[in-house]
């Protein structure tokens, strides 16, 4: 299945690009999105994913369909999910 | 929000006249803007447009969190100061600019940062709070406070040309914490900003702001407005309560 994925804010900047879509399993989380993007942005914008022991960041926003998923939720995406990862701002 | 409605002036009448045109708001809502306090956590390119929007609304009481001495990097954005203070306290001039505006506004001037020492302070001379501030710490401490007190909260924030803003009601909207526990480890200090985009946001606040005041509208509860000025998009995320929120989880549901 393929999801599409946009950033924004910081994380827009270090991955280098608005959206990107992905190819996924089946049966597909969430986590395992993250992971892979991670994966994926290794050099530049890991760090923006996950942490140090390599567990989600937990200021990481994540949206999937316009609607947010509480940290901690298992959620199992579906093909032409669009997810957004918002990485909080507070710029003033 | 519970004292008696004081009663316009004449020169108020004349003054708030268009807003008081506005459907649902009128002269009561005006009197509802008269008798709050709005408390607003740096008035810096975003906190000063919020703070000069509620001193032309006519909003009654400010109370400004606002530490240090103005800097030329300030100038692009930060309207209330001016450049004959530079090198002075920000707020100092803060207030006078806004005293130009309303001369009848009731300001209480703290020429500090929100700490986790303060912010209970600040909280408890408001009726509303309106979040600006650019350090996770300081928002993360007046959302605690917020919460604790049961006061509405309005968090805005932008980065280069986007923005955000959602307005939390503790215990029945999610908090700041619901979706942000901690610091960011990635954010830095300095961010790319435009004063036409911290001011874009600012005004949308003030108006959060006022809605909650004068209770009319329909507040950003629950929600989240995402704009991004570089292609003029906007989104509206749904926003959920963490049920093991450490800050607002043992809240029950209204």
């Amino acid at each position: 299945m393929q999801v599409t994925i946009q950033y924004s804010g910081q994380l827009k900047l270090a991955v280098g690009r608005a959206d990107e879509r992905l190819e996924l399993p089946e049966g597909a989380t969430l986590d395992d999105l993250v992971r892979a993007l991670a994966e994926r942005h290794a050099h530049g914008a890991r760090r923006f994913f996950v942490d140090e022991a390599g567990e989600m960041q937990p200021t990481l926003m994540l949206v999937v369909n316009n609607r947010q998923v509480p940290a901690g939720t298992r959620q199992t995406l579906a093909d032409g999910d669009e997810v957004m990862l918002l990485q909080p701002i507070s710029g003033g | 929000m519970k004292r008696p409605l004081p009663t316009l002036t004449d020169e108020e009448r004349a003054i708030y006249e268009w807003q008081i045109w506005v459907r649902d708001f009128g002269e009561e809502g005006q009197q509802r803007l008269k008798n709050a306090s709005v408390m607003i956590s740096r008035c810096g390119g975003l906190g000063g447009v919020v703070a000069y929007e509620l001193a032309a609304a006519g909003v009654g009481k400010l109370v400004l969190a606002h530490g240090g001495c103005s800097r030329p990097s300030d100038l692009n954005r930060q309207l209330l100061v001016t450049y004959e203070s530079l090198g002075k306290p920000r707020i100092d001039t803060m207030a006078r600019r806004l005293l130009d505006l309303n001369p009848r506004l009731e300001i209480v001037a703290v020429g500090e940062n929100v700490n986790e020492d303060n912010a209970a302070r600040l909280v408890e001379q408001a009726d509303v709070i309106v979040d600006c501030a650019p350090m996770f710490e300081e928002r993360l401490a007046m959302n605690r406070q917020a919460v604790l007190q049961g006061k509405p909260l309005v968090e805005c924030a932008m980065f280069d040309l986007e923005a955000t803003i959602t307005t939390v009601q503790p215990g029945s909207t999610p908090c700041l914490a619901c979706w942000c526990p901690s610091v960011p480890p990635t954010w830095k200090r300095q961010f790319p900003v435009f004063g036409a985009v911290s001011g874009t946001v600012g005004c949308l606040g003030a108006m959060e702001a006022i809605k909650l005041i004068a209770g009319f509208g329909q507040p950003l509860f629950n929600r989240m407005l995402r704009l991004d000025l570089r292609d003029m998009t906007t989104q509206t995320v749904s926003l959920a309560r963490n049920p093991n929120c450490a800050v607002c989880g043992s809240l029950a549901r209204d």
